[in-house]
């Protein structure tokens, strides 16, 4: 029998096989191989439009204020990507820290300057922006983020406010907020801007908001609600928290998902999670949507967690984050591992392992990063 | 395993490459391939592989042997053992794929692809070209085209962009 020719067909099936491991750089330099090869791509890129937007593609992970790292939250998401992302922001050349992330743009702290000295930074681009000086020098302030797309242009608006120097008078505290838009350039600030509640926080609960339309969200983990500030009617107001009795003894976390307010709260045995609907208009009201029993999500990964039949009593939950664009997916950190858990599905995965003793985890921060963009389809 | 009064003999079938050469296999492990499977429920015990060479039926076997014995235990073997597979020249990847993908073993599909992947993400167009044995259809004008349009991507950045067809 004659052997064949070592110039192999090799079948359309196979070839979108192999492309569809690739990242977007890589396919995007193939198109150029042939028109057969540009139709199998494009037809590549239609099917991940089909992904849900925003799509989360993983986690910059901080210590307290050190060196950022980077980690994907899916295999799917590392091809879009590839290897070009700035994982430990390096490229930025100074020495940051993240402190809040919005729409594929991180904000970062210089090192060193007090806080204030920040920048935006896009770590798939390598664009760096600088931002002026602020004008007033904030003990760890709350810092608020987002980002606006409007037909190719970006803009963005950051605020913060101080914590520690409250003070007291006429029955309410007040507070100085300083906020800047790339619109004008520059800090603005607003002094005494009246606040009910003293807000205050602890070590482990993070200082960067949830924003919905220039309106910012805090969550006070000492206390039992969420601090709004509207960023255009430039006034606070509190927005109470629906589940006091058990968040008085674990940990709650606020986020966006699928443009909504989410709220977890966690007793230590049950997470219980809700929405909330009708924000940012002053009625809005939290939804109860699911419990998710921490034992069981131990279990279902108990390979991960080297368990043998062993129960799951211990395992507390560091940190939890809601999918960006799914509100059935919880990202729970555990000892040092963080988890992806469906709550539609009942099925949880091993997302990363931070190869460290679960004690020196206990301070991570995890911040969402997203991309917002695919590339043109042609 | 179990003991039973009788011994259960272990059934046996016989693969034949295009070139006519036979070889023996147990049934449990040549049902990895769908292809197979699905002639051994058609109560066939000589399966006749018209699309597949001595050389790649042999090394089909070998994954098929491999893969039939997998436990908990030896997972970390099998990994050693499937990278070692993949470390062949592009002409025999190529003959693997082709094969696997007419045998239909999925595993091995994935595997094979993975491979591939791995190793031509870096590859300049003209590389690929070669590796496939793909001719160019565009005209000069509309491979200019489509080169401006994603111009960053044949830009060196992190990643060399490796020009060899091996």
């Amino acid at each position: 029998m004659e052997r064949r020719s070592c110039k192999l067909y090799v079948c359309e099936e196979i070839i979108t096989n192999i492309l569809n491991r690739l990242p977007s750089k890589s396919l995007a330099r193939f198109k150029c191989i042939s028109k057969d090869w540009r139709k199998y791509i494009a037809e590549i890129y239609r099917c991940r439009l089909q992904w849900p937007k925003p799509y989360q593609l993983g986690f910059f992970c901080v210590e307290k204020r050190l060196k950022s790292r980077f980690f994907f939250s899916s295999k799917e998401s590392s091809l879009v990507i590839g290897t070009s992302l700035d994982e430990s922001i390096s490229f930025i050349g100074e020495r940051v820290y993240v402190v809040a992330s919005s729409d594929g743009f991180l904000l970062c702290n210089k090192l060193k300057s007090r806080q204030r000295i920040y920048y935006v930074y896009n770590p798939a681009t390598r664009q760096r922006l600088d931002v002026p000086k602020t004008q007033i020098l904030m003990d760890d302030p709350y810092v608020g983020f987002t980002v606006k797309e409007t037909d190719g242009s970006v803009s963005f608006t950051i605020v913060r406010y101080g914590v520690h120097q409250p003070y007291f008078h006429d029955l309410h505290y007040s507070v100085t907020i300083e906020s800047f838009s790339s619109e004008t350039n520059i800090w603005t600030a607003t002094l005494d801007a009246p606040i009910r509640f003293y807000p205050s926080r602890d070590e482990t609960s993070s200082s960067s908001a949830c924003a919905v339309d220039e309106v910012f969200c805090w969550l006070c983990n000492e206390a039992h609600w969420v601090t709004v500030y509207d960023s255009v009617k430039k006034c606070f107001w509190t927005l109470g928290l629906p589940d006091q009795m058990w968040f008085s003894r674990g940990s709650g976390c606020l986020g966006l998902s699928g443009g909504e307010l989410c709220f977890a709260s966690n007793s230590g045995t049950t997470i219980s999670c809700w929405r909330l609907n009708n924000f940012p208009s002053r009625d809005a009201v939290w939804v109860w949507k699911y419990n998710i029993d921490v034992a069981t999500v131990v279990q279902k990964c108990r390979e991960d967690f080297g368990l043998g039949g062993g129960n799951a009593l211990g395992f507390k939950v560091r940190n939890m984050v809601f999918h960006l664009a799914l509100p059935d997916i919880l990202y729970l950190q555990i000892r040092s591992k963080v988890i992806s858990y469906n709550v539609k599905t009942s099925t949880a995965e091993l997302v990363h392992e931070f190869g460290e003793a679960w004690r020196k985890t206990v301070h991570y921060k995890l911040f969402s990063y997203e991309w917002p963009q695919w590339p043109p389809l042609q | 395993m179990a003991s039973s009064s009788k011994t259960e003999q272990k059934k046996m079938l016989i693969l034949k490459s295009s070139e006519e050469e036979e070889f023996e296999i147990e049934e449990s492990i040549a049902v990895q391939s769908g292809t197979i499977k699905n002639m051994v429920e058609d109560d066939f015990t000589l399966i006749p592989l018209p699309n597949v060479d001595t050389e790649t039926l042999i090394k089909i076997i070998k994954y098929m042997k491999k893969h039939g014995e997998k436990t908990k235990s030896n997972e970390k073997d099998i990994e050693e053992f499937d990278k070692e597979f993949v470390k062949k020249s592009f002409t025999e990847l190529k003959e693997l794929v082709l094969a696997a993908n007419y045998l239909h073993i999925t595993s091995l599909i994935d595997l094979l692809c993975q491979a591939f992947a791995d190793r031509i993400k870096n590859k300049s167009v003209k590389a690929i070209r070669e590796i496939f044995g793909i001719p160019n259809d565009f005209t000069p004008e509309e491979e200019a085209e489509v080169y401006e349009q994603h111009k960053w991507a044949h830009e060196e950045g992190k990643e060399h962009i490796d020009h060899s067809a091996y």
